[in-house]
């Protein structure tokens, strides 16, 4: 999926946004750095860019597909970010079966106890948060953040999202993260994305939770 | 009613049919077996508890003491209710095959942020934080804290146990809390072990038809069989409780566990004792691969004195009111993955107010030491010393024992593990 690393689907989007945009524009690589009030950088953050107006916005994703995985009893990724309209799988990788639902107003959806690959992906069709959890496992916790743009990376262990493949323009940059209260985001940035390269810097300011697949394995958890 | 008090005979021919039940109509089913080998060294000069006897361990005599095996098994029903069953195999106290847990959870889609949870049969009530593994073992230490071991021993309700689980969504969902309550049949002895022997340390989980020898009483005219989860009064216990997790960085829980049975109440060779104790539950992850796990117990138990086996009552007998209480605290730190230690201290106590002497008083303190090696999901092994200093004042008087024992324990384990699954 776009965005998520260098995938084949990316390759394929790349393309599309190359045919898409040839001619008028110039591809940008959109750099964002992401740290705490501290300026210790946050990992796992979604970073998204939406075109303002202008002939540089891109159609919506005709066949975009990613995957939600489960693995060790956990969502891998524990956040997952989508252009709306994108198909996601959720295949169980673990010996034990997982039934995996949302509650969420963007998706409501359940997934009867299974393993492997047995559901039909899930279409996100609107954009906002979901968020997954496991009706057998109440320690599994995972996120979709669905956008309404192409234009998306999570930031890396060094707290930096690389976003390819952005025609020059007008943009309005958002990150999201569920460890800050939303009203700790900070609000989208309007910038002139140029090539080849556009970098800035975002803080989150205000107290952070705890990254929930991150933390201590010495303890068992499981308790119901 | 008698018919549907008798939980005990029915439970496992039950949860067996449902299971079976779930096995025939499909294929979602998992199993899983847990084998391991144990090798004792012993320090002590009391008899296994076991066998009747006065010591802390479960293991007195040196070599391999045995083979034990325990198999869990989980079917489908529907999608949100499951059948499980836990069996055991010991060669000790009540040897053979029994079952441990046999109940069927029910967890309802969540429709809200409000997840809630059933359960049917019976079951541990979710208090221990150190019995998280398949078959209530502990991924820390062989031998259990005082605490969980004596919930292992006298504590296995037959009733049903509803649960409320609530993501507290605006704080990223980092914060959950859980509200627990419970109504049960069985457990009327409880506390019966832990007063006629005291404290103890070790893995021995009583199963469903157990009957445990028990020290022998100063005035009895049988020896006592104990059956711990036998029903004396038809009065239904109880407990409940409230737990705060922090993503998975600390939890917290308090519980509170009354059996509500009647003192004077006879049935089946079992008298009542009306137990009932508060429980504090504390666990945090700390850096470096670090964890701190905390349990306290307190509670206090009402029984008759020189209560006779076949149901009589002695001239003196009265009822009584005794105090119990223990904490340990644990700190283990993982290695990479697969090799864990674990350091605990337990300190535990039964005593009874203004007594003198303390006939019934049971005081000491005990330190665990665990190293355990996990190659890889098949295999794993361990090396445990268990060190419990204790003393009973009753034991010169009646026993013709010292009051004060020190007794040591080091214990060599190989387990091997099979996870059938299929869907």
């Amino acid at each position: 999926m776009a965005g998520l690393g260098p995938t084949s689907s990316r390759r394929v989007w790349l393309w599309l946004v190359a045919f898409a945009v040839a001619g008028q524009a110039r591809a940008a690589t959109l750099e964002v750095a992401v740290a705490d009030g501290e300026g210790k950088p946050l990992a796992r953050v979604a970073v998204y860019a939406t075109a303002i107006g202008g002939s540089h916005a891109p159609a919506l994703a005709a066949a975009a597909a990613a995957t939600m995985d489960q693995h060790d009893e956990r969502f891998v990724p524990h956040i997952l970010v989508v252009q709306t309209g994108t198909s996601v799988l959720f295949p169980n990788n673990d010996e034990v079966s997982h039934h995996v639902y949302s509650f969420s107003p963007t998706k409501s959806f359940e997934l009867g106890l299974y393993k492997g690959q047995v559901h039909p992906p899930i279409v996100f069709d609107e954009p906002g948060i979901v968020v997954l959890g496991c009706n057998i496992h109440d320690g599994m916790l995972g996120y979709i953040r669905v956008v309404d743009t192409p234009y998306f990376a999570l930031t890396n262990e060094e707290g930096v999202a690389i976003v390819e493949g952005v025609p020059d323009g007008a943009y309005d940059v958002e990150i999201w993260t569920p460890r800050a209260r939303q009203s700790d985001l900070p609000a989208a940035q309007r910038l002139e994305i140029k090539g080849p390269v556009t970098t800035i810097e975002v803080r989150v300011t205000g107290r952070l939770q705890p990254d929930h697949d991150h933390g201590s394995s010495s303890l068992s958890w499981k308790r119901y | 009613m008698e018919a549907l008090l008798s939980a005990r005979a029915l439970l496992a021919p039950l949860a067996f049919a449902v299971a079976g039940g779930a096995a025939a109509q499909s294929d979602r089913h998992e199993f899983y077996v847990d084998a391991s080998a144990v090798f004792v060294s012993a320090s002590t000069d009391l008899t296994a508890w076991p066998e009747g006897g006065f010591s802390k361990l479960r293991h007195t005599d040196d070599g391999l003491s045995g083979l034990r095996v325990f198999a869990e098994y989980h079917g489908r029903i529907t999608p949100t209710l499951r059948a499980n069953v836990i069996a055991d195999y010991v060669d000790d106290a009540s040897p053979g095959v029994d079952v441990t847990e046999a109940y069927v959870d029910w967890r309802p889609i969540p429709r809200s942020r409000n997840q809630q949870q059933w359960r049917f049969g019976m079951f541990y009530p979710p208090l221990s934080l150190e019995n998280g593994e398949r078959g209530w073992q502990s991924p820390f230490t062989y031998s259990y804290s005082a605490i969980n071991t004596w919930l292992g021993e006298e504590i296995r309700p037959v009733g049903a146990e509803w649960s409320l689980r609530r993501r507290l969504e605006a704080l990223g969902n980092s914060h959950e809390l859980r509200a627990f309550a419970a109504g049960f049949y069985g457990n009327d002895p409880a506390a019966t072990l832990l007063f006629y022997r005291g404290w103890s340390l070790h893995d021995r989980q009583t199963r469903l038809n157990d009957r445990l020898d028990i020290p022998p009483m100063p005035f009895a005219t049988d020896p006592q069989r104990l059956e711990p989860f036998t029903e004396t009064d038809h009065r239904p216990g109880v407990y409940g409780g409230v737990e705060w997790r922090y993503a998975r960085r600390v939890l917290a829980q308090w519980a509170r566990y009354d059996n509500r049975a009647e003192p004077y109440s006879f049935s089946e060779g079992q008298w009542g004792w009306r137990t009932a104790f508060n429980h504090l539950a504390v666990q945090v992850s700390l850096p470096a691969e670090l964890g701190l796990v905390a349990q306290w117990m307190q509670g206090t138990t009402d029984w008759v004195i020189a209560a006779q086996p076949d149901g009589t009552l002695m001239p003196f007998s009265r009822l009584v009111h005794d105090e119990f209480e223990s904490r340990f605290v644990m700190l283990t730190r993982t290695f990479g993955g697969s090799q864990r230690l674990a350091v605990r201290y337990d300190t535990f106590s039964t005593d009874r107010p203004g007594a003198v002497p303390a006939l019934r008083s049971d005081y000491g303190h005990a330190w665990t030491v665990s190293y355990r090696f996990e190659p890889n999901e098949r295999w794993s092994g361990g090396v445990e010393w268990l060190g419990i200093d204790s003393r009973r004042d009753i034991l010169p008087m009646f026993y013709a024992t010292a009051p004060a024992h020190s007794e040591e324990q080091l214990r060599l384990q190989f387990s091997f593990r099979l996870g059938s699954s299929s869907r």
